[in-house]
């Protein structure tokens, strides 16, 4: 057995009492096996009253559990940071509980032991997810990667393993909008794909509702790059010019309408950036914790020699 | 049967403090104590820290008093303290409920000396997790030194000791008496008595509900503090980190080691008495579960990267027993109070070895005037 320390950390929203005890129940089962030491940190960023209820119970039944509870909904991303900046273990593994197998546990942690200091899943397939939903995936991976390489690797996950030192890197980027994908990007170190089928413990669709799609994947990108909005400022001064020789020539006023057109596509690109440099402007936290449970445990032959009356 | 004035049970520092003053105003004393030593358990597995106020932030009361008690302690039992160390108090900059900035000014109103830590112990710690770093006055007791001197004073004001001695229960003795039972090497006893001190911590509920009497409501923890030998790097520094789930790590003069307690680790399992549910005992938790050092020392590491190699040890259990209300603001509130089935017995709580003198205070009114029922803030 090996005497590492695993840190996992699983964001809850939205999460069934159902989902998260099965995932903590196999996750116990499978850390058990791997390691001595292991925790379980339960991030709530926005469950049920009757899931938080379900997870304190479940801190009464297995030890190194963790519940850090959020001031409120912050977002999957925050939620994972948040995460990240408690976890302790020598290795820390994010998942999400309804989409990844805690039985790859330890395939993830021997192959971050072995040669790489990141292992990202990536999904084996998209099946179960509608064709525009896919679409979109598609034109997104080839705009972040082919265009502005941004290096996320196609249909890459929340699920993965980082060695202690990656943590510490992470954790040391105070952005408040912490994107995990692209944070893993940027810092470098040796990485690792790996390839599997995400399981679906509720049955529902998992796909993210299309708004918090796109907006996910615009914040990923303007994060990353400002190649959006060189690219409307480009197409502005090519749409100007060849305006200014069209008026020249022959005059009129669609094409005036038409340079309003670009110029408020301009604004809007602009605004994006300004309105995200203003965020980062306002320094402040990223999320606030509202409490931290923590296990405790009565074990079973423990419970036969307490009680005397 | 036996007679006594007053019957103290628990030999830990403060019913053997209790039994001092008892015995030093003339009264014929009796301290039973279950263990083979007086000082034995909770007066013995502690962080031996001697508080003067740095630790309660949120309650400048208490943080008041403790200043008067350190004072006070540390200069009556100088000879049982260790202040041969240097002692850093570091502010944490995520998850504390406190900012360097107030903590200081925190620290101004309450007079307790801070300095800024030199900057060979600030390098000792993660900047980016630490936001501040200063040195502090706090000392450690020497609870085997205070165990010999205890048993010496006792010993000249004429207190009758009795170890490996179990209280079982009180029985009513009349309008004002009580009559204790006592087990020693299977055989029980009677002795009678005016005034039975139950100091027995953890255990003061057991104690009432077997003498009929009703308990008290009292959170118990299981706790765990890892005896450890620092890495060399810490130059022997107590070092406490503030104020949210983070760790202390204290000298433990009685066996040369430090203590690493850890707010999130430390405590292994908690309960409740209340009402009328069953009393659990605690003691057999003490020897059935596996140590937290991987878990206190790692999470260590990250403010203190040295902590990597600081070596194990052994573990200190122990029951601790507080008052529920005290959880949430840091007050520790000293209890004592008499109970209503047996008007002879006084239960006494307190938190910290130096809030013995509030506890002797309010004993020493309650006696006199003899209310019925106390509760005295700390």
């Amino acid at each position: 057995m090996n005497e590492s320390l695993i840190s996992i950390v699983a964001p809850l929203e939205g999460d069934t009492t159902a989902t998260v005890v099965a995932f903590v129940e196999e996750t116990v089962g499978v850390l058990r096996q791997l390691v001595t030491h292991y925790e379980i940190i339960l991030v709530d960023d926005g469950v049920s009253a009757e899931t938080v209820a379900g997870v304190r119970a479940l801190l009464e039944r297995y030890d190194f559990v963790r519940f850090l509870r959020l001031s409120r909904h912050f977002g999957e991303e925050t939620a994972i940071a948040a995460g990240l900046d408690v976890a302790i273990g020598d290795y820390v593994i994010v998942m999400l509980p309804n989409m990844d197998p805690p039985s790859l546990i330890p395939e993830f942690f021997e192959r971050a032991r072995a040669d790489a200091d990141i292992v990202y899943g990536v999904r084996l397939h998209r099946k179960s997810e509608p064709f525009w939903y896919r679409a979109g995936a598609r034109l997104f991976y080839w705009y972040i990667n082919s265009v502005v390489k941004a290096g996320i690797p196609n249909d890459s996950t929340q699920f993965r393993c980082m060695s202690r030192q990656v943590v510490n890197a992470i954790t040391q980027i105070r952005d408040p909008d912490q994107y995990l994908r692209l944070l893993t990007s940027y810092i470098g170190f040796r990485k690792e794909a790996l390839p599997y089928s995400p399981i679906n413990r509720t049955g529902e669709p998992t796909v993210r509702p299309k708004r918090e799609a796109v907006n996910l994947a615009r914040a990923l990108v303007m994060d990353h790059t400002t190649h959006p909005l060189r690219t409307v400022i480009w197409i502005g001064v090519v749409i100007a010019l060849f305006n200014a020789v069209v008026v020249a020539v022959q005059g009129g006023e669609l094409h005036d309408a038409l340079a309003f057109l670009v110029l408020s596509v301009m604004l809007a690109f602009v605004g994006e950036y300004v309105g995200g440099l203003s965020r980062r402007m306002r320094d402040r936290p990223a999320y606030y914790v509202r409490e931290e449970h923590t296990s405790s445990v009565l074990l079973r032959e423990e419970r036969r020699n307490v009680v005397t009356g | 049967m036996t007679e006594f004035d007053a019957v103290v049970v628990g030999g830990g520092f403060y019913g053997a403090r209790l039994a001092l003053m008892l015995g030093g105003v003339g009264q014929r004393v009796l301290l039973v104590e279950r263990e083979a030593e007086l000082l034995a358990r909770a007066s013995l597995r502690n962080q031996a820290r001697v508080h003067n106020g740095y630790h309660y932030p949120r309650s400048i009361l208490t943080s008041l008093r403790s200043r008067l008690n350190y004072v006070r302690f540390s200069d009556e039992y100088a000879d049982c303290i260790d202040r041969s160390f240097p002692h850093y108090y570091a502010v944490g900059k995520r998850m504390s409920k406190i900012t360097a900035a107030q903590f200081s000014e925190f620290c101004r109103r309450i007079g307790a000396p801070l300095t800024p830590a030199p900057a060979t112990a600030k390098k000792l710690f993660d900047a980016d997790r630490i936001d501040s770093v200063f040195e502090v006055e706090e000392c450690a007791f020497d609870a085997t030194k205070l165990r010999r001197r205890v048993a010496r004073e006792l010993a000249i004001a004429g207190v009758a000791v009795a170890l490996k001695t179990e209280a079982l229960r009180v029985a009513r003795r009349g309008d004002d008496g009580a009559v204790v039972t006592l087990e020693r090497d299977g055989d029980e006893l009677h002795v009678e008595c005016e005034l039975v001190l139950n100091c027995t911590y953890s255990r003061l509920n057991r104690l009432l509900v077997d003498s009929g009497a009703a308990s008290i409501p009292m959170k118990h923890e299981l706790t765990e503090m890892a005896l450890i030998q620092p890495p060399p790097e810490l130059g022997g520094a107590a070092v406490t980190v503030m104020d949210g789930p983070f760790f202390s790590m204290m000298p433990y003069p009685s066996r040369g080691l430090f203590t690493l307690s850890h707010v999130r680790y430390t405590p292994h399992y908690s309960w409740h008495d209340a009402g009328d549910a069953p009393i659990y005992d605690g003691d057999p938790l003490l020897s059935s579960r596996e140590s937290r050092f991987v878990h206190m020392a790692s999470d260590a590491a990250r403010y203190l990267p040295a902590m990597r190699a600081a070596r194990y040890v052994d573990s200190l259990w122990e029951v601790k027993t507080v008052m529920p209300r005290s959880e949430q603001d840091d007050s520790r509130p000293i209890l004592l109070r008499r109970s209503a089935e047996h008007p002879a017995c006084i239960t006494v709580l307190g938190a910290k070895i130096d809030s013995v003198y509030d506890v002797e205070d309010a004993l020493r009114k309650l006696l006199v005037i003899g209310a019925p029922a106390v509760g005295a803030h700390a």
